[in-house]
């Protein structure tokens, strides 16, 4: 009994920040924020070091070096989680949604795993060891991110275009009689196109996209050329939206 | 009789006020009245200020006047009601299910890297990092 009233004293006084639910972007605000801290600890702690090359400054730097790749490591991932939920959020299916998660999951453990790895530094070789073969990674992670942020991006005009198929598909058996009619029938054609360079932009965008994560092409270059194509999508869609419009508006009897 | 006097009266008690009425035959011949005792300070201001009275007077006279004269050629006077509002009936257009979608799409934004991710130190090491 007591508990209980221990239970509910907490529940109703504590506060609301105590109880806040942890999601992805909580946890990716609260990680930069210790990262930030640790950094500027570090640098302070480096300079220190550098200017006295003592046991206790070396200890002290190496100590807050660890502290702030730890911070760095869980800020990554915490981001590619916020990254992730957006996807999902996004209701959309695709083999390439898929693929991202996959990609992401893979990120997110890494990341994880780096910051496991970088607790057990204790000298300054561990610290070398573990920056050389961290860099060895750097590239392809980026590589995994920028994919993702283009994924991200794609989720929600697949989803557009779900939800614009849906509409098509309860508007058209109203508008098939009236197939006699020029504008209804050019309406319907245009869809059909619109629908088709949808599909032909995202198997480029899947190239595009398999191409970069080759390494085949400058950072620069492929988000230009993926955002061409994504511009692209969005076009096709916004057009067949209108369509629709003047179908639902003009032809559909109420 | 009465009246001959009561106009005398008021004559030489003018005359009494205005001097310079005696200039006028019909205030030469009056008979020696007796007129009211006034002392002088209000036989100043009596006159300059009864000629302004009597302006006013007349004025007002005139306006008054003139007012019931009109009265008698003017018509009634012609309330206007106001007009009765009008409103409109209520059109009601019809909202399409598609539109959301095609707002979603137009506000959605194609930049990347959106969220972007601040940069963050890759090499932590305690010595200095050579160029």
């Amino acid at each position: 009994m007591k508990r209980l009233f221990l239970f509910l004293f907490l529940y109703l006084f504590l506060p609301k920040s105590v109880l806040a639910e942890n999601t992805p972007e909580s946890d990716y605000q609260y990680q930069l924020s210790q990262y930030r801290r640790f950094y500027a600890e570090y640098q302070i702690y480096k300079k220190d070091y550098q200017a006295n090359r003592t046991l206790d400054n070396e200890q002290k730097a190496l100590q807050s070096a660890e502290s702030a790749i730890i911070a760095r490591e869980r800020t990554r991932s915490s981001f590619v989680r916020m990254l992730r939920q957006s996807i999902t959020s996004a209701n959309a299916t695709h083999p390439l949604i898929q693929e991202g998660l996959n990609r992401a999951d893979e990120l997110t453990n890494y990341y994880l795993t780096q910051a496991d790895i970088a607790a057990s530094i204790e000298t300054q070789k561990d610290l070398a060891e573990y920056n050389s073969t961290y860099q060895l990674r750097v590239k392809t992670n980026q590589t995994s991110l920028d994919i993702l942020q283009v994924i991200n991006k794609l989720a929600y005009l697949i989803s557009f275009r779900q939800k614009l198929d849906q509409q098509f598909a309860i508007l058209k058996p109203q508008i098939e009689p009236k197939t006699n009619l020029a504008l209804v029938a050019n309406g319907l054609e245009e869809i059909k196109l619109e629908q088709d360079k949808i599909d032909q932009n995202l198997d480029l965008i899947t190239t595009q996209l398999t191409t970069y994560a080759d390494q085949s092409y400058g950072r620069e270059n492929a988000y230009s050329k993926i955002t061409y194509s994504l511009g692209q999508i969005q076009y096709s869609e916004r057009r067949i939206a209108e369509r629709l419009i003047d179908f639902d508006k003009n032809y559909v009897d109420r | 009789m009465i009246k001959t006097m009561w106009i005398d009266k008021i004559k030489s008690n003018l005359l009494n006020l205005y001097p310079e009425l005696g200039h006028f035959p019909s205030f030469q011949k009056l008979p020696q009245l007796i007129t009211a005792k006034i002392n002088p300070g209000t036989q100043r201001v009596l006159r300059y200020v009864l000629p302004v009275i009597a302006l006013l007077f007349i004025i007002f006279f005139g306006l008054a006047l003139g007012k019931s004269i009109s009265n008698l050629f003017l018509q009634d006077k012609i309330s206007i009601t106001a007009p009765e509002q009008i409103t409109k009936t209520p059109v009601i257009e019809y909202q399409s299910a598609v539109e959301p979608i095609k707002q979603e799409i137009e506000k959605f934004s194609l930049s990347v890297p959106d969220p972007v991710l601040p940069t963050l130190d890759d090499n932590l090491s305690l010595e200095e990092i050579k160029k």
